[in-house]
């Protein structure tokens, strides 16, 4: 199992076509990936539980993926994050 | 024992946020606003007897010091210089606030040690025993930890089912059948999971309140699709199924006769692996799961009482002369 820890950096935060976005990727790996806020945990395969984070600018997110492929989706969701969702600001 | 994975969080509360959840004590802050952000840590009172009396050891800073008749009736004995040599000390402790009850007049001292040292010094009119049981009682619950969890949690027959286990196994899909069939909603995909003494309740948090999520529909809002009877806000947490594709070499429990636990919050709670295969109508296996738990808590174990019955044949057996 391997964690980073990502800031949400777009203006908007986790909206719902951001979240939605992450949940795509998320599910295109074997790997379970789960996000946390000091808030609360969610499954990042689950469009509900990225959305109930609640995640606005500059929320420290803690991304934990464990499975075979765990490597390529660390860091291709931490990209999405820091790519601010492909959204420019 | 195995251990439901999941976020625990420790809530917090301000000495400001808790004067706002007692509108109905009648709390004012009299002295010490600039303390306001200080933080009540545990759910427990104390009422600083010893302390006034020159014992300063046993005193706890986090909790909210109770000030009764008592105890202002002692300090009324004293001079002005001689309280203000007692109370200082106690105030050097760091104490999250005080709370002087049935509308007391604070001693001066009290005030200006306050104020002095940004303590919040708080007033109710209600007397001591009463706001002490609705204190504790309140903040019990309101500083207990949640554990936020993945799963779905589903009152079938009154009883709290938390269904757990990877992603797309269908979980949401079964409790979507549930309430179909006439069960209820309280949380898809993240559930609040709270402790008090030895139970376990669970909810939704705020945002997701009866709402769910299908592949193929998106979001979806069964209170207002199911009606009012299809959801229920909490439920106390009685068992966990955990969901997971059918192995071929996959261990599963043929007789029913280990009885396996998750620990909740230091809690067990009944638990059962099922696997999911085509052909196996996993709403109904759930359903009879909760029957079974029923069963089981008045007294009759369908799978103890088949082995009992196996033992007495065997017996029996035995017994018989060789023909």
């Amino acid at each position: 199992m391997i964690r980073k820890e990502v800031t949400v950096c777009n203006r908007l935060g986790l909206h719902a076509r951001a979240a939605a976005k992450l949940v795509q990727i998320a599910n295109q790996f074997q790997a379970q990936v789960s996000l946390t806020t000091n808030q609360m945990c969610a499954d990042a395969k689950s469009i509900l539980g990225v959305l109930t984070l609640a995640a606005a600018k500059d929320t420290p997110l803690i991304i934990e993926v464990d499975g075979p492929d765990e490597a390529e989706a660390l860091s291709q969701i931490e990209h999405l994050i820091q790519d601010r969702f492909g959204e420019g600001e | 024992m195995k251990t439901l994975a999941g976020q625990e969080i420790h809530p917090r509360m301000s000495v400001h946020q808790f004067v706002d959840l007692f509108s109905s004590l009648r709390i004012h802050v009299t002295a010490g606003r600039g303390g306001l952000d200080r933080e009540i840590e545990s759910p427990r009172i104390q009422k600083p007897g010893l302390a006034l009396a020159g014992v300063h050891e046993y005193i706890h800073p986090e909790r909210i010091q109770i000030l009764g008749e008592t105890e202002i009736s002692y300090l009324n004995r004293w001079s002005g210089e001689d309280r203000l040599k007692i109370l200082q000390p106690i105030f050097e402790r760091g104490i999250c606030c005080f709370l002087l009850t049935k509308g007391l007049p604070p001693p001066e001292e009290l005030v200006t040690l306050a104020e002095g040292t940004d303590t919040p010094l708080l007033t109710s009119t209600e007397k001591s025993s009463l706001v002490i049981n609705q204190v504790t009682d309140v903040l019990m619950s309101a500083l207990a930890p949640v554990l936020s969890v993945h799963g779905v949690l589903v009152d079938v027959y009154g009883v709290g089912l938390l269904i757990i286990g990877r992603g797309s196994i269908g979980k949401s899909e079964s409790a979507l059948d549930l309430i179909v069939r006439g069960h209820r909603l309280v949380s898809d995909d993240v559930v609040e999971i709270r402790r008090q003494a030895d139970h376990l309740t669970g909810t939704a948090p705020e945002l997701l309140r009866y709402h769910m999520e299908l592949r193929g529909l998106g979001i979806i809002n069964i209170k207002e699709l199911f009606g009012v009877v299809a959801t229920r806000s909490q439920v106390e947490v009685e068992l966990v199924v955990e969901l997971e594709h059918w192995q071929e070499n996959g261990n599963y429990d043929r007789l029913g006769l280990d009885e396996l636990t998750i620990s909740i919050l230091g809690l067990p709670v009944p638990y059962l692996l099922m696997p999911v295969a085509p052909g196996r109508n996993i709403t109904i296996l759930l359903e009879v799961a909760v029957r079974n738990l029923l069963l089981k808590r008045k007294g009759i174990h369908s799978a103890k009482d088949f082995t009992r019955r196996l033992q007495q044949m065997l017996e029996a057996n035995v017994d018989e002369p060789e023909p």
